[in-house]
């Protein structure tokens, strides 16, 4: 603009930017600044690098500033690389001289920074660095003083200091408008004088220049309370006393007890006790000083009063014009900002910046297109890392994470949570839209991952949930998991899309969680008991101890109402620790009726829990201890799939419950992927035939050859066989000409309460007859 | 009436811009009126323009009967404007669409007046926005919300230097009670919307405003955002009217100000250039004066001079620099944001301003609206102008 020139614009700037400083706070000093500094240059990029690494940025999108290389943008000038954009010019300034060092990085594309902007930016810098310490000082008075309840001349030192910088700008707006209004240089160094008196509480300043080929002699402004302006700088030449080292050491020079220093006083005022000077340049060059002094002793110059004249220096070196500057160039890739919001693995967005960025689309300011999440998680991943290792794991995350994002559509966000656990957040897609993606991304990870040495094949389940008015990210997350953990129940590689009976579901299923811990505490559960036979004497040898909770509004509930529950949170272990102690206890106290009852067994079914908790082998030994019951008439009843996994782990707890005397049974057996091999492996005394195949003795031919198979692989290897869900003659009869030897059902008896049982067992003695009460419960 | 037909470009994305006006009634109707001229296939985003009278979501709902996959965006104006000249009591719908092009929309609103946070919060679509060649991020916001300044630096703290931006704040037709702006079938006040525009063709963006510097800079001794309190030390109103020679009548009836105000916006120095201020209310007893944008405290002011001629000269200077962006491909549409001061300014000669976009850039669809505070930003962080022309052309 041709009204303003590029010295003049260059101090206006510089006032300008003075003028945040009365306005923002201390937290949004760098912030605010460095918008200023930007807006004043048209510059793209500002940043304030501070102790190695970034303290402030301008011109990146959030989080995404290369750091690395801003910081080796510092003490650098003129053309350097700007990550992102190409070329570009920087130039870098000190912020102040605090503690930790402060730089100012200013970049801007298209044009290189001239002389005049160059001082702007140090300028800025400086006071940047002054404004930062005052407001420093300004926080550890009020520290101090609410520390120690100082009294009130320390709160007016604080009110004092507040008003320092203010003041400082209003001065510097004073002299700016001398500039603006073309007043001649020796005014503006009268104004500049006068400034320095006013903020400094001099008792005398000089201001002195001699610019080279222009000034013939040396312009000057001499001022103090009590000097009349005859007074003058007489023939002192420029380079003697402090302003004079100040100008030939080209630096900051302070002097405490003037009188005794070498060299003298440069102006005909009395000679000060406390005396310092800043150099002023033209074309970076020194070419004079601006010096202060005090007369008395107890009025040393402070840390923020030294601030103030390097800034008034530099404020001056603007109004006569400069250039200054060294060169050079790095440049390097980091960025830390970037590393909090993304996994180092997968380099995908984090959990918190997926909450962040959910949160911020699902806000109430916010109305967009729909959002849906979809929720993924590998099927049986722990066991690639378990078996494979958690390199080969890590290879395989990634090599997901690569997949969704190759399927999902252009502007979808992947994200990992954590673990094997994926999200992808979509925005504009209805329910059809989202399930199919969701196919689609479970298609696409069932492709075989090839890891070099082997293929591997891997399944995702995923749960879809769409946001709703009032859904937070994190809300919209947990939704999305519950769907997906309903996936998974399906069975492996299944989409489920979340609905609101799944929210009721999962509160219901909190409810009944909280149900359960109090049940375990207040004695409602109970145990039941259900006994079987001999097919061969027709007596009853022995009794399954089958849990029930005895609920104080719902009744009794049946195992498959909580026990999956508790399965899922871990109650499961506490149940069955419960059941085996008061299950032992009761069949010991029933062998006490009658010496026909001493031989009674109990069975107790264990969770595949138990299995991974330490505490099942003193759990039992404990029980037996208790209940005084003999090892060997302890039944231990497992799932298939526990011994189906075949983990070393597995194997020394059956065989140390085998060593302590407790015999072991194979529940449900037939029903999983039955291997013969783990029948010799473990020390397994019995299989129990489940009652799906009894179903069939009699009627259905296939049925009758599993459990002929059964029985005859029992005989070969030293088994029992128990053959479950008896309820009519015709499956007894069937059970009989296979020559299984125990049963139990409804036929026989329903479980019921110890109680009951015990009647049935007194009873039974009385008839002599085998215990074969039906009690309806 | 002219009917423009939709622009197709030569890429074999067939990126297409086509425009839309109604003056019906009824909101929903027009709304499907003018999306039946402006939409044509695969519609990415629709972009309108309306009248205060208009109720916005009746317009979006019947727009996108018309174009239901689209997303829309849109504010209440101080007039309209096509290639066939300025309306008013009309509404204008743009429709941007094609393969080639895609567009990820936010809005937020500005609470306690923060319009930084709001348009930080709006921009942080970028997230999810498709990375082309080409981006623009279009800011539409509330010009009677806060310091308008403030929209560009929180969406240049938002996304950076890599995005040019370009906009407008809603006005309603120079009421000055309530402006509304549209997100995607809502209706809100005191917003701020964003669209990240992204095409794989240039997009350019041109600024001019035909105004220049007069007589002696006056410093600003005293100001809090928009308001002005004194100039060079002396009360700003007074400062302000002394500088321009004011007639009498205006120093004593206050409502005589903003007319005679709005012809007479103040500068603010910048580097090589002055950014416009426009003065619009005075306070008679405070003497003071308050302006559409902050005038920082020390900052430097002028009065700026300008007329009819160098207004319309500004139309030139944006449509070619809008052009030039392009890089040599033509033109498939135009989108414009002209201060609404302009139209005062420019009088009776405000047709002439379509008249020369439509020489430069030949016959291609234009949609605008008159602004109470435009956005243009290619380069350097500042972006926000008054008494401005911003032209975003696409090919």
């Amino acid at each position: 603009m041709a009204a303003i020139g590029g010295g003049i614009w260059a101090t206006q700037q510089l006032a300008e930017f003075l003028g945040i400083f009365g306005e923002a706070d201390q937290a949004q000093l760098h912030e605010r600044a460095l918008e200023r500094v930007a807006e004043a240059l048209d510059a793209e990029i500002a940043a304030l690098v501070a102790g190695g690494g970034l303290a402030a940025c301008l011109g990146f999108p959030q989080g995404e500033a290369p750091e690395a290389a801003l910081v080796g943008f510092v003490d650098q000038r003129g053309p350097i690389q700007v990550p992102g954009f190409g070329p570009g010019f920087v130039m870098s300034a000190a912020v102040g001289e605090g503690v930790v060092p402060m730089t100012l990085i200013v970049v801007r594309l298209r044009e290189a920074f001239d002389s005049n902007e160059e001082t702007l930016i140090r300028s800025m810098g400086q006071a940047l660095g002054m404004a930062q310490r005052l407001g420093e000082a300004m926080e550890a008075e009020r520290f101090l003083r609410e520390a120690t309840e100082a009294h009130a001349a320390e709160y007016q030192r604080l009110v004092q200091r507040l008003g320092e910088r203010q003041t400082l700008a209003r001065r510097l707006f004073d002299i700016q408008r001398s500039i603006s209004h073309r007043a001649p240089l020796q005014e503006v160094m009268a104004a500049l004088a006068a400034g320095a008196v006013h903020l400094l509480d001099a008792d005398q300043v000089s201001l002195r220049i001699q610019r080279p080929g222009i000034d013939d002699e040396p312009l000057s402004a001499l001022l103090g309370p009590g000097v009349t302006g005859r007074e003058s700088f007489g023939s002192a030449p420029m380079d003697s006393g402090i302003s004079g080292q100040a100008m030939v050491k080209n630096s900051f020079v302070i002097v405490d007890d003037y009188s005794r220093h070498p060299d003298r006083w440069d102006s005909e005022l009395s000679v000060p006790f406390h005396a310092m000077a800043a150099p002023i340049h033209v074309a970076g060059q020194a070419v004079g000083a601006l010096s202060v002094g005090r007369l008395r002793e107890d009025r040393p110059f402070t840390e923020p009063e030294q601030d103030i004249l390097l800034s008034l220096a530099e404020y001056t070196t603007h109004v006569v014009g400069d250039a200054s500057g060294v060169d050079a160039l790095r440049e390097s890739l980091d960025d830390a900002t970037y590393q909090a919001r993304h996994d180092s693995l997968t380099g995908l967005l984090n959990r918190p910046a997926v909450i962040e960025l959910l949160d911020t689309s699902l806000s109430g300011d916010m109305i967009a297109m729909p959002v849906t999440v979809l929720f993924v998680d590998l099927d049986r991943f722990k066991v690639i890392n378990d078996v494979m290792g958690h390199a080969t794991g890590d290879r395989v995350l990634v090599e997901v994470s690569q997949r969704l994002c190759d399927t999902v559509r252009t502007g979808d966000l992947v994200a990992r949570l954590a673990g094997d656990e994926f999200v992808v957040v979509v925005r504009g897609l209805d329910n059809i839209g989202a399930t199919a993606l969701a196919e689609r991304i479970v298609e696409a990870v069932a492709e075989p991952f090839d890891l070099g040495h082997r293929e591997l094949t891997l399944t995702v389940s995923v749960g879809v949930a769409e946001a709703h008015p009032g859904t937070s990210g994190e809300q919209l997350l947990v939704d999305a998991d519950v769907a997906m953990y309903r996936a998974k129940n399906k069975g492996r590689a299944k989409v489920v899309r979340f609905d609101s009976d799944m929210r009721h579901e999962m509160v219901r299923r909190s409810d009944l969680e909280r149900e359960l811990t109090i049940a375990l505490k207040s004695g409602q559960l109970e145990v039941h008991y259900q006994p079987y036979r001999s097919l061969e004497t027709n007596a009853t040898v022995g009794f399954e101890a089958l849990v029930r909770w005895n609920h104080p509004t719902r009744g009794l509930l049946f195992p498959d109402e909580f026990i999956p529950l508790a399965e899922e949170t871990g109650q499961i272990l506490s149940i069955d620790s419960f059941v085996l102690a008061e299950a032992t206890m009761q069949v010991a106290r029933w062998q006490q009726l009658h010496p026909d009852y001493q031989d009674l067994s109990i069975s107790v079914n264990l969770s595949a829990r138990q299995f991974t908790d330490d505490d099942l082998l003193p759990t039992t030994r404990r029980a037996l201890e208790s209940s005084g019951l003999e090892p060997n008439r302890l039944w231990l009843e497992i799932t298939e799939s526990v011994v189906m996994d075949e983990t070393e782990t597995t194997l020394e707890i059956l065989t140390a419950l085998r060593d302590l005397g407790v015999r072991l049974m194979v529940d449900d057996f037939g029903t999983g992927y039955s291997s013969l091999v783990y029948l010799k492996r473990f020390p397994v005394h019995a299989l129990k035939v489940d009652r799906e195949f009894v179903d069939g003795l009699g009627t259905d031919h296939e049925d009758e050859v599993i459990v002929t198979a059964v029985v005859r692989l029992a005989e070969a290897l030293g088994l029992d066989v128990i053959a479950e869900g008896v309820e009519t003659e015709r499956q007894l009869d069937g059970l009989k000409r296979l020559g299984c030897r125990l049963a139990q059902g409804f036929l026989f008896a329903r479980p019921c309460s110890a109680e009951l049982t015990e009647q049935a067992l007194r009873a039974a003695l009385e008839t002599r007859y085998p215990l074969g009460l039906v009690i309806t419960v | 009436m002219t009917i423009i037909e939709p622009v197709a470009s030569s890429s074999v994305e067939s990126r297409r811009m086509g425009v839309g006006t109604s003056m019906l009634a009824d909101s929903f109707a027009a709304g499907v009126e003018a999306a039946t001229n402006a939409v044509h296939a695969d519609t990415v985003l629709l972009i309108i323009f309306a009248s205060s009278h208009y109720d916005l979501a009746a317009i979006a709902a019947g727009a996108r009967t018309i174009a239901p996959a689209s997303q829309t965006i849109g504010c209440t104006s101080a007039g309209e404007l096509t290639a066939n000249g300025p309306t008013d009591r009309s509404l204008v719908i743009m429709a941007i669409e094609g393969h080639g092009v895609s567009v990820s929309t936010g809005s937020a609103v500005a609470i306690n007046g923060d319009l930084r946070t709001a348009s930080a919060t709006a921009t942080r679509c970028i997230e999810w926005a498709d990375r082309r060649a080409h981006s623009v991020v279009l800011l539409l916001s509330d010009g009677l919300a806060g310091r308008q300044q403030d929209i560009v630096r929180g969406a240049y703290q938002q996304v950076g230097a890599e995005y040019r931006l370009v906009g407008g704040c809603a006005s309603d037709d120079e009421g000055m009670n309530q402006n509304r702006l549209l997100h995607n079938g809502t209706e809100f006040t005191d917003c701020v919307v964003a669209a990240i525009i992204s095409s794989d063709a240039p997009i350019g963006i041109g600024v001019g405003h035909g105004w220049s510097p007069v007589g002696e800079p006056m410093m600003v001794t005293d100001s809090e955002s928009v308001l002005v309190r004194t100039l060079d030390g002396e009360p700003a109103l007074d400062r302000y009217l002394t500088a321009l020679d004011a007639p009498q009548e205006v120093w004593d009836e206050p409502l005589l100000f903003s007319e005679f105000a709005i012809t007479r916006p103040l500068g603010l120095a910048r580097r090589g250039r002055a950014e416009v201020r426009c003065v619009h209310t005075a306070d008679y007893v405070a003497r003071t004066i308050s302006c559409y944008a902050e005038i920082p405290r020390g900052a430097m002011t002028m009065l700026m001079r300008g007329d009819d001629t160098s207004v319309l000269d500004a139309v030139g200077v944006a449509c070619t620099e809008a052009l030039d962006g392009l890089g040599g491909a033509r033109p498939i549409g135009m989108v414009a944001f002209d201060c609404m001061a302009r139209r005062a300014v420019m009088g009776d000669r405000l047709s002439e301003e379509v008249e020369r976009m439509c020489e430069l850039a030949g016959p291609v669809p234009v949609a605008g609206f008159y602004t109470a505070g435009e956005i243009g930003r290619t380069e350097g962080p500042n972006g926000f102008h008054n008494q401005t022309l911003v032209i975003m052309a696409m090919a």
